[in-house]
């Protein structure tokens, strides 16, 4: 077991200035992990909420802090935004006296593949995999980096386990279409789990209707007191919408294990 | 660890009541803290209470009508609470929960380690969609300013430049001092700080900028970024 108590924890999300679910995963998985005692401190910090990237190494009083991103894939934010942010240089920097060390994202720990197959089997309890088709969505496009990438790469290393009858990529904004979901999918039953890290605009009000699960988009997934009702009869299947990927509570296992990667890979004799 | 940022805040508080933005903080007698709003009318037993500090995170997410809070410094803070804390550990991230890094940021600026950066090199920095925010003027940049930092919206006290030795003009001068008048509180009073304009600002400031650009498109208009937000 990890154990860091003269280190910090700092969880970057990319928070949201009109969605009050966008930065929660971050905050409940920053607190389960508080709470294991692992780590000297925990913090949160986010691009678009507060504590901001420029705020939040204010708050810490460990002199050594290791950074995970709470993001689905590498690309732009993990790789231009963050690292500007909080001035971070390479894989270890010493910002305001701290030694920062900068970890690989959540979303692409190798246990990623186990998370989307528990949330896939949890989603349709008794439902026989040779008569599902899984569909991971994702944003697509190049808006959210590398995610589509990202999403296929999962793809196949569910498909290479022989589970279910089909596993698929689809997108929200490039094909395969995720509002086209019963046109490439043969199944009976219909599994769908966003490739996404919070319960967001996307996941929880704009792929429901593109399912055709929802006529409009509604309000926010705290403030909803409509639970999503699995199965949905729709286009003559059965069809069952999971919560993002990014909700799934063993999640902050991989967050903690991505601190242990960075050490792995970066030897203490290699720090300033 | 060299400076326990816990162990100070609790030094600072031993002393009696204290604000922080629209929080009073209360130490209990026998140990312990009690929050709520500063600005509460009486009586004070009708107010709803809860404990731990995970219930500061739901009470700064929403106003009193339901709005989502991403600017936990909006003069917003829903009322008829009162917050229970069991020790400074719990007080601590309550506070950080109602007022994100403001304690962190206070012990910087007692320290002296808090370096404010002028708004020019904020906007300066940004890529993608927010690239467009460092071709604000000057005149569009003030008027931004008084709309989106003054008291009404936030209530962080600015530490920044617009460039360095070009202060920010058109605030009353208590939002551009970290220290309050001495007798304008009942009690001490931990400052918000604003060391650096937010991502609200700069996302603002694209707006401005890309407003004046569609009404008057410019044949030398600078190529737009390809990067991924743009």
């Amino acid at each position: 077991m990890l154990s860091k108590p003269d280190s910090a924890l700092i969880l970057v999300g990319h928070g949201s200035t009109v969605n009050p679910d966008s930065s929660s995963p971050t905050f409940a998985h920053a607190e389960t992990i508080r709470r294991q005692g692992l780590f000297g401190e925990v913090h949160c910090a986010f691009w678009k909420e507060e504590p901001s990237l420029r705020q939040v190494l204010h708050m810490v009083d460990c002199d050594e802090v290791y950074v995970v991103p709470n993001f689905i894939s590498e690309g732009y934010f993990t790789r231009t935004v963050i690292p500007r942010e909080l001035e971070i240089q390479g894989p270890v920097s010493v910002i305001q006296n701290k030694t920062v060390k900068y970890c690989d994202p959540v979303g692409s720990h190798h246990r990623m593949t186990e998370l989307l197959l528990h949330r896939a089997a949890e989603i349709a309890p008794g439902v026989p995999p040779a008569q599902i088709s899984l569909l991971i969505v994702g944003h697509g496009t190049s808006l959210n980096d590398n995610s589509a990438l990202a999403a296929k790469r999962e793809v196949d290393c569910i498909r290479q386990r022989g589970i279910y009858a089909e596993v698929l990529s689809t997108y929200m904004e490039e094909a395969p279409w995720i509002a086209d979901w019963d046109q490439f999918t043969a199944q009976p039953h219909v599994v769908v789990v966003p490739f996404f890290i919070a319960d967001g605009l996307h996941s929880f009000q704009d792929i429901p209707v593109l399912l055709g699960i929802d006529r409009e988009t509604g309000s926010a997934a705290s403030q909803s007191n409509v639970f999503r009702q699995n199965p949905h009869h729709l286009r003559n299947r059965l069809l069952y919408y999971a919560s993002s990927i990014g909700t799934e509570p063993l999640l902050a296992e991989l967050i903690v294990d991505q601190v242990a990667n960075f050490d792995a890979a970066h030897p203490k004799r290699l720090s300033p | 660890m060299k400076d326990n940022l816990t162990e100070r805040l609790a030094a600072h508080l031993a002393d009696g009541p204290h604000h922080l933005g629209q929080i009073l903080i209360t130490p209990i007698s026998g140990g312990g803290y009690e929050l709520r709003h500063r600005d509460e009318p009486p009586p004070f037993p009708a107010l709803r209470e809860s404990t731990g500090p995970d219930a500061a995170r739901q009470l700064a997410l929403y106003t009193d009508t339901g709005e989502f809070r991403p600017l936990k410094s909006a003069p917003t803070l829903r009322r008829g609470w009162r917050l229970l804390l069991a020790d400074t550990q719990e007080l601590h991230l309550a506070l950080d929960y109602l007022y994100p890094a403001m304690v962190g940021i206070w012990r910087s600026h007692q320290n002296g380690t808090l370096t404010a950066v002028p708004l020019d090199q904020t906007l300066a920095r940004q890529t993608g969609m927010y690239a467009a925010a460092k071709r604000i003027q000057n005149d569009e940049a003030r008027a931004l300013i008084q709309r989106t930092c003054s008291s009404a919206k936030c209530l962080k006290r600015i530490l920044w430049e617009m460039a360095p030795g070009q202060p920010v003009d058109g605030l009353p001068s208590g939002k551009m001092s970290p220290v309050l008048d001495p007798g304008t509180t009942a009690c001490d009073e931990i400052p918000l700080l604003c060391h650096e304009a937010c991502n609200i600002l700069v996302a603002e400031a694209r707006q401005v900028v890309k407003q004046r650009e569609r009404d008057a498109p410019q044949p030398e208009r600078q190529t737009q970024s390809t990067s991924p937000e743009s």
